[in-house]
């Protein structure tokens, strides 16, 4: 609030508007090259969005609402920011997250008619009936790195989803070299100024951020929803753990999920 | 002869760790049990809408073609002799029903 003028307060009239102006324009500055989730309250909480080409870690107990939040990512770029995004599903049959976007006011099925919106099932269920052995000691995530290259260069995709990642650390085995692998994908999507959320699980009643240890340590910023008991009721929680090369808001925030999406309470 | 109906296909990319073991060993697992199969080398990263409709996610990655079997990884050779005896089985009743 600015304070009365008076002739000795000039100068601090002064002062505290070059103040507020210098405020304003790091906050424009800080703003530009940001990618706007479009989630109710979540861009304030990382003041005014994603930064473009980063890769970021949405992390949650079964439940928590980590699904959601990123197909919201993906549908809000897709819907009012003009920018093309893409799901890729490694674990959960795409059937059953349709099924789930069906609850919320979202035209995902226009979107996905329209190329603004790809949806890529890579889950065991899709590979159909065949037989598998594993032995992954030896190998390299290029597969997925070539798929997400040709349908981010093909469909000019700015924002991609892989969730999850931590179905990789399960049936690859060696997490370093997933962790590389993932470094590597994630390089490709920076140089393509793509912004990704890769979501990751945590178990309920366990410490730590990630249920491998080592998933954050590739990401941007790391987000973590989940739920706690109150009374008989459930409260959801969003958290933004880290937030590399920005200040976010520290500690907890209640959310809601309705049938327009996730809303940050204040 | 080489059979028609079965085949097997490497994914692979210059990237594929112990890529020339795995065509060592799928050649070396042909040959102790006289199969004549045709290998399909595919190079994921030059044909990657193969990837996307095959699933491929990691290389290297062997289908066996016909009796839809796939190898994630790097097989040994004991474990492709069993999964290609079956594949030989399969043949050898094709020919006695011709």
């Amino acid at each position: 609030m600015v304070r009365g003028r008076s002739k000795e307060g000039d100068s601090g009239f002064l002062t505290e508007l070059k103040q507020r102006i210098k405020i304003e324009e790091e906050l424009v500055e800080a703003v530009k090259g940001r990618v706007p989730t479009g989630i109710k309250g979540f861009d304030e909480l990382v003041r005014g969005g994603l930064f473009r080409g980063g890769t970021y870690l949405v992390s949650g107990v079964s439940g928590a609402g980590k699904s959601i939040f990123c197909l919201e990512f993906l549908y809000r770029g897709a819907s009012e920011f003009d920018e093309p995004g893409l799901y890729i599903s490694l674990e959960e049959h795409l059937d059953s997250l349709l099924r789930n976007a069906k609850n919320f006011n979202w035209s995902i099925d226009e979107l996905v008619d329209q190329h603004k919106l790809i949806l890529l099932d890579l889950s065991v269920v899709a590979v159909g009936e065949k037989s598998l052995s594993l032995n992954p000691d030896v190998f390299a995530l290029d597969g997925l790195y070539a798929t997400i290259e040709a349908i981010v260069k093909e469909g000019g995709v700015k924002r991609v989803v892989l969730d999850p990642i931590s179905v990789l650390f399960l049936q690859y085995g060696n997490p370093g070299v997933v962790r590389r692998e993932l470094n590597i994908i994630s390089s490709m999507l920076k140089r393509y100024r793509c912004t990704s959320l890769f979501v990751t699980e945590t178990e309920y009643g366990k410490p730590g951020i990630t249920r491998f240890g080592v998933e954050e340590f590739l990401a941007d910023g790391v987000f973590i929803l989940y739920w706690e008991p109150e009374g008989d009721k459930r409260s959801r929680y969003i958290e933004v753990y880290k937030m590399r090369g920005s200040p976010h808001y520290e500690g907890k925030k209640r959310f809601s999920i309705s049938e327009d999406g996730i809303s940050i309470l204040f | 002869m080489k059979s028609e109906k079965y085949k097997i296909v490497i994914f692979k990319t210059n990237r594929t760790p112990g890529y020339p073991q795995v065509l060592r060993t799928v050649r070396s697992s042909l040959k102790k049990l006289n199969l004549n199969l045709e290998i399909e080398e595919v190079d994921v990263s030059e044909n990657p809408e193969m990837a996307v409709r095959e699933g491929v996610i990691s290389t290297p990655t062997i289908d066996i073609v016909g009796i839809n079997w796939r190898f994630i990884g790097l097989p040994t050779e004991e474990e492709l002799i069993v999964v290609l005896e079956a594949l030989k089985e399969g043949e050898s009743l094709g020919e006695r029903e011709k």
